[in-house]
């Protein structure tokens, strides 16, 4: 009986997977006819061959982001060979002596430096996340905000979000929920205050990782479109107008969670928060969190100060990568374990971002557009809203990825303040479970319904976009 | 599609839809370079 009722299983999965791997490959062919439909429609003479090919790929991109047949970081890598294999042609065709400079450019987004810069992040947070510096800091400042559920729920987002900050948003939220869940489990399933903790944690996860070029992909896109146009825009300048952004989000996101979720208790016990590793005492332990403290320390004086001592951000980031690895922290195991594929869809996206602009696509439109006259008020509305409504359905990255390189050639004054919007607005998409990987990782818990996001994401949808706007022009205007 | 013991029929159904609908969009794809390409 236990035999046919596993072959049963067994069979049912093995159609399961039969269906989706079918639907992905349907979807990726309805990418392919897309990306060729929009193309044919969109081409004409004044295009040359190198254009078109970018248009294409940045046609199929899109598909392929949107429908995720393939996963984004593969998109990523497909940009590049696409890019090699198709303008590597046509230059070979005009210019066969110099057809490898040309496309050299869009290869080397592997080493640029907000790569690099992220890369020093990534190493950071594993060691933070390895000798458990990022738990003890949680214990140590929670107690700090008393035992009102609604001071707990505030220190816990503060923390949230300046944890990721530094560390991956996904990483910072599944520490956070792991850390609460026990309590949440001590609740009752529909307690507004579980929710609350719920939602607020992944929220501010999302909005805190606006704070610093490292704290999500998007912000690096931001700036590295605008140091390839001239606009040197480093780590410092950016934690200027992002940081209070950012605190502010999830203060407002705060207040709005706690009126709608209303605490029944006035107050909580913290003793969830003291169970203790076991290694946690011991006396090597003690040292290699001091130590790693150090390191994160360091790196981040040495990268808000970049303007004094005049060592580029991701030279800095070298630093992180050789002490956490010379002293043992990071195992190259642990190096296996990083977020490659996160690097992989940043560097894709820059080639893309690049080639866009490159190739002479994006200013060919441009001036199309500029023709009309567009409010530069008008537009960066446009842009907020519409990252926002972008990002709730595909990669942040992406969103950004796409929409940076056109929307920093449309205006020909104030360059930065676009990019900075259009970067700043991905991280306030919080509409669905599938929103972001933080968002998931709230909804896996089982304890929230779809429905739970959208309160959430329509306060980040609207508010968002108009803090980041308001802020960003403000700071404009005064720097 | 969350298949079930209830719907296996449904779901090889559509499976066999899914094949038919690929071989569609490969044609209109292969046309396409073809026409590209001529």
């Amino acid at each position: 009986m236990a035999d046919s009722r596993t072959a049963s299983k067994r069979y049912m999965y093995k159609i399961q997977r039969v269906v989706d791997i079918q639907q992905k490959i349907i979807y990726f062919l309805l990418s392919v006819i897309f990306a060729f439909g929009l193309t044919y429609l969109l081409v004409n003479p004044a295009l040359d061959k190198a254009q078109v090919y970018v248009m294409f790929l940045l046609f199929l991109a899109i598909g392929l982001w949107i429908t995720e047949a393939v996963p984004p970081f593969t998109v990523g890598l497909l940009i590049f060979g696409f890019l090699v294999f198709a303008l590597g042609g046509y230059y070979h065709e005009i210019d066969p002596a110099n057809s490898a400079k040309y496309v050299q450019k869009y290869v080397q987004t592997w080493s640029n430096s907000v790569i690099w810069l992220m890369l020093g992040g990534f190493f950071m947070a594993e060691a933070m996340q390895k000798v458990g510096l990022d738990r003890t800091i949680f214990k140590l400042t929670i107690s700090k905000f008393g035992s009102k559920p609604r001071y707990v729920l505030l220190g816990i987002m503060l923390v949230t979000a300046v944890f990721s900050m530094i560390m991956s948003n996904t990483a910072t939220t599944a520490m956070m929920i792991a850390a609460v869940l026990p309590f949440i489990n001590t609740l009752d399933t529909d307690a507004p205050f579980s929710k609350a903790l719920l939602i607020g944690i992944p929220a501010a996860a999302s909005l805190g990782g606006m704070g610093t070029i490292i704290g999500s992909p998007p912000n690096a896109i931001a700036v590295e479109a605008l140091n390839s146009h001239g606009i040197a825009f480093g780590f410092l300048e950016w934690m200027m107008v992002a940081f209070p952004i950012a605190i502010i989000l999830v203060f407002i996101f705060w207040l709005f969670l706690i009126n709608k979720y209303v605490p029944k208790v006035s107050t909580i016990d913290l003793g969830f928060l003291k169970e203790v590793d076991e290694n946690s005492n011991s006396r090597i332990f003690m040292l290699k969190k001091r130590f790693v403290l150090g390191v994160l320390l360091l790196t981040l004086v040495l990268w808000l100060t970049g303007n004094i001592h005049g060592i580029p951000a991701s030279a800095v980031s070298l630093l992180p990568i050789m002490l956490l690895t010379m002293f043992r922290i990071v195992s190259s195991d642990d190096v296996r374990k990083l977020p490659w594929d996160t690097l992989m869809l940043v560097a894709g996206g820059l080639s893309l971002g690049l080639a866009i602009k490159e190739t002479g696509l994006a200013e060919y439109y441009v001036n199309l557009i500029r023709d009309y006259n567009l409010n530069f008020y008008a537009l960066v509305v446009v842009f907020s809203l519409l990252t926002v409504i972008l990002s709730n359905f595909m990669s942040n990255t992406a969103t950004a990825t796409i929409l940076i390189p056109i929307a920093i050639i449309l205006v020909s004054s104030n360059q930065v303040v676009l990019p900075l919007v259009i970067g700043l607005s991905a991280s306030a998409a919080l509409f669905l479970p599938i929103s972001t990987p933080p968002n998931a990782i709230a909804f896996s818990t089982g304890k929230l319904e779809q429905k739970d996001f959208r309160f959430g994401g329509i306060v980040a949808g609207l508010v968002g976009p108009v803090i980041i706007i308001a802020i960003v022009l403000l700071l404009m205007v005064l720097i | 599609m969350n298949i079930s013991t209830e719907n296996v029929g449904e779901a090889k159904h559509k499976i066999e839809k899914q094949r038919k609908l690929i071989i569609l969009l490969s044609v209109v794809i292969l046309s396409f370079t073809i026409l590209y390409l001529l």
